[in-house]
Parts: C-alpha cells; structure tokens; sequence
C-alpha cells in the first residue's frame, strides 16, 4: 500500500485479443498452412483506458455489451494480461464475475467455498476461519451440503458474492451479477458494500440496472468501444449515456432505463 | 491442491465402491492380461502377473495423467476466468491425483507381493529414482500438450492414438531380454528402441527394481537411464519455455 489512497491505478491500458476468423482448427487445416501465421484477427478490448479507484468509493462502470467492461475488471483482477500499458493494485481483490463459471457443479457448497479460497490463494486454516462469515451472508446453511449443480441463480449469487466477501478484500470488483437475487438479498447485498466502502475499502460494480447505479455509485465511468467516453458525478454520467443510449435502443428501451 | 481433492471427489462422486477401484482396475486390468497373454498366448515369463502388474502401475500413471493433463486446462477455462492462480495447477493437479493412484497401487502391489511370496527387496530403492525422471517428463509433455489443445481439439485424439501404439513400443506386456534376444529386428532398430523412447529404461528399471533385486537385464542400463534422463529433461524445459510463454494467456486461447 503505498499511499494508500489509490487502491486501483490504471495506466493507458490497452488490451487487445486474438479472435480466430475461423470456427475449429482441424489438423488439416493446420497441415495446410504450416508455416503461415495462424489467420486471426486482432480486436482491441480496451484501447488506452487510464482510471483510478480511491479508498472508500463505489464506481460505477456502465457501457453497452462488448465495450469492455468485463474485460477491464479482469485485468485488474490479474485474470488478463495488459498488452499495453500499466496495472496498479494496492490491496487483496475480491471478484464475483458470472455466476455460472467457477463453481464445480457437482460439488457441495462448503467444497466450492474451500476450492475458491485455495484458488484465491488463501490456506485451509484462512478459510476455516471465514466461513462463520460465508455462512452469515449467504444464508444457507441449510444448502451448504447440497451440490451446487442444484442451487438456483439466486443461490449461487449469494454462495458467490458470500465467498467474495469472506476474505476481506480492499477492492471488490462486481461484475452485473447482482440482478440474479431477489428483493431482499440484493438489499442486503448493497448495504453490505456500503458498508464496505465506509470502512475504507473501493468497490467497482459492472451493471446494466440504471437505478441501482444512480442510487449506489460515488462515481460512474461509461466505456464505449473500449475508451472512456465519459467519466464523473453519477447522474450527469447516467443522464449522458442514458439520452445518447435511449432514442437508439427505440422499443427496448426498457432494458436501458432500469425497471 | 484444493483441485485434487477436487478431481477426487468428482471422480469417485456417485460410485459405491469409491476409492477402492484405485486397487480395482488395475487389478482387473492384470487378470484379463495375464489370461490373455499367459494362458491364451502363452507368454514364458514366469510369474506373469506380478511381471506385469510391476510396470503396468508406472504406465497408468503416465498414461492417465497425461491424458486427463492434455485437457485439464482447455476444462478449467471457468476457472481461470474467474481466478488470478498459477495456471501450473491444474496440470499439476492431476498429475498428483493420479499419483495417489499410483501410491495405493504400489501398495496393492506390495500385497501381491507377501501373497504370492515374492522377496520385498532392498533394491525398491530405486524407484524413486525412476518416478522422478518420469515425472519430470510427464510434466514436460503436459506443458507442451496442455497449451497445444487450446488450439487444436485434434490433440485428444492424437494423444489416444500416440498412448495406444506407445504401450507396445514399452516393454511392458513383454520384457526386454525377448526384444534384444530376437533376430528379427537389427541392432539399429533395437539401439532406436531404447534411445528414442524415455519410457523405456524407466519400466526396464521398474521391473528390475521390484522383482530382480536390481540386477539390470541390460549391461548399459545407466547409459539408457542416462539417455531418458536428458530427453526427459530437454522435453521439461522445451515444455517450460512454452508454458511460460502461455500461461497467462490460456483463457484467451480458445
């Protein structure tokens, strides 16, 4: 921690993946071109995004699907590597991407928290000791020895977000998960990261849920096409992306402006 | 090492009998090979079963690990996504549950041993020996092969065909004294046959160690263990170089 006042810091970061044009390679196809690059086409996620996040703030991240989002937090989450420019993290990261990956299926809940937390690099003692907490959140117990494979959406956000939180990260990236839980988890779900801002802690949170953003974000980023569009107060970001994003969306426009 | 605990589970998840098909197959496996090759073709090597049993354990282990490694990756690609951990893991994983596999059927084997009277010999000692020059290689292939798979599904089917015709060219349902007592091949083929084939010295070795008391069937023994020491070396740093250059792009592979 070095100042520690930025818990996040990116540079300028670029970050491009190779998209194969083709569907499958097959052996003949690769026997055909050895000796040629393999034909891929180079598409740049994030194109120069510099950004910071300070202790005790929740930034909002919003833009249309394929701006980068998810990208972005998975560098930051040390998931990809930056093509270009830098990455600073001053803290322990606690992520909740999609739901749907990262959980063994066949496995009970108890057994996915331990295998997350030895994935997240904490020893079996540590996770002993945060399960009282996992336990708390989740509101499961009664689940815990159930296999996954039989949670619903609703439960496996709260096994997951549960587990993000057990650790005590400094910076939790959240990335639009939070619609799977009902009413009153998701209430519980956002107190619990206000109250993890007020203890000093920065909180990034990917949504497509206009009114939860306008209601618990500090801060909001809109990405577009993979460069800040815009950045700033809440709700001069949402009232921009929302008026520039509506007309556009014509009869879907449900699905921008919340509920 | 979550994750091997892991594969465990899943592995033995709804069987009955559970951990005990670790002793099982390859027991079963022995049974029908020595009906088949003992009585049916009518192998000479004495004490059949336990001849084979010796090597077969060694070949599982490299066999099952490095088929269930080959896609440890391309299946872990959640994972990946959802965790910054060393990538390393996951084919180490399984090569250590299959490892576990392999302990419980040295132990089987030991069994064997005090029942069918067979000396419990000092020159086990060896084996260690042996398992980590193998293991060295299996991690190096598993490297190489683990990153080649996202890019091509062929692999899989490549590695079953490559494992089956491997099993014949390692001296493990024959010894090697038939290989070099025969005069249908030439000196040549059979210098090739040691040299090119890691596997080779290592289950010669085996053998040697748990049923001969070390006394080597082959004069260069050390020359030929020498041999699939280096190569085994040279495939793990071939296989590090790629895996350092790909690890931390895995997910981005497919």
């Amino acid at each position: 921690m070095n100042d520690g006042q930025y818990l996040v810091e990116v540079s300028n970061l670029r970050k491009r993946f190779n998209v194969r044009r083709e569907q499958a390679a097959t052996l003949k196809r690769v026997v055909t071109r050895l000796f040629r690059p393999y034909p891929h086409e180079a598409l740049w996620a994030l194109e120069g995004v510099s950004l910071s996040v300070k202790r005790g703030e929740i930034v909002g991240l919003i833009g249309v699907n394929g701006s980068g989002k998810s990208t972005l937090l998975r560098v930051i989450a040390g998931i990809y590597v930056p093509t270009e420019g830098d990455v600073v993290v001053n803290g322990q990261v606690g992520a909740l991407f999609e739901l749907e990956t990262g959980f063994s299926l066949e496995l009970s809940g108890m057994d996915n928290i331990f295998l997350s937390g030895s994935l997240m690099g904490y020893s079996r003692t540590q996770i002993t000791e945060a399960l009282p907490r996992v336990a708390e959140m989740v509101e499961l117990e009664e689940f815990l020895q159930v296999p996954v494979k039989a949670y619903s959406s609703g439960m496996k956000f709260r096994l997951g977000f549960g587990i993000a939180m057990a650790f005590d990260p400094e910076v939790l990236l959240v990335d639009e998960v939070m619609a799977a839980a009902d009413e009153a988890f998701q209430r519980k779900a956002y107190r619990r990261l206000r109250e993890f801002r007020d203890s000093g802690s920065g909180v990034m949170l990917v949504s497509h849920e206009m009114d939860a953003v306008r209601s618990h974000c500090d801060r909001v980023i809109w990405l577009a096409d993979g460069k800040i569009r815009a950045e700033g107060s809440t709700d001069e970001v949402l009232d921009a992306y929302l008026s520039e994003i509506g007309p556009e969306a014509g009869n879907n426009s449900n699905i921008n402006s919340g509920r | 090492m979550r994750l091997v605990v892991r594969n465990l589970k899943v592995r033995y998840k709804n069987s009955a009998l559970g951990f005990f098909w670790s002793f099982l197959n390859p027991l079963t496996q022995v049974i029908v090979m020595t009906i088949a090759f003992r009585y049916i073709m009518g192998s000479q090597i004495e004490n059949y079963s336990v001849h084979l049993f010796t090597v077969l354990l060694p070949w599982q282990f490299f066999a099952q690990a490095v088929s269930d490694g080959s896609v440890s990756v391309a299946e872990n690609i959640p994972l990946m996504k959802k965790f910054p951990f060393p990538r390393i893991v996951l084919p180490m994983s399984t090569i250590i549950s299959n490892f576990v596999h392999l302990v419980l059927g040295l132990t089987v084997l030991v069994a064997v041993f005090v029942v069918l009277r067979v000396a419990v010999l000092p020159s086990f000692a060896w084996v260690p020996l042996f398992l980590v020059i193998q293991l060295m290689f299996m991690l190096g292939v598993l490297m190489m092969v683990a990153v080649l798979r996202m890019y091509y599904d062929d692999i899989r089917f490549i590695l079953e065909a490559l494992l089956r015709l491997w099993f014949f060219l390692t001296p493990l349902l024959y010894n090697i004294q038939m290989v070099m007592e025969t005069e249908r091949l030439t000196a040549l083929h059979k210098q090739l046959y040691l040299l090119l084939n890691p596997l080779t010295p290592l289950m010669i070795g085996y053998r040697s160690a748990l049923l001969e008391g070390g006394v080597w069937p082959l004069a260069d023994f050390w020359f030929y263990l020498g041999v699939s020491a280096v190569i085994s070396g040279l495939v793990f740093l071939v296989g590090l170089v790629v895996w350092r250059r790909y690890e931390w792009q895995l997910p981005e592979l497919l």
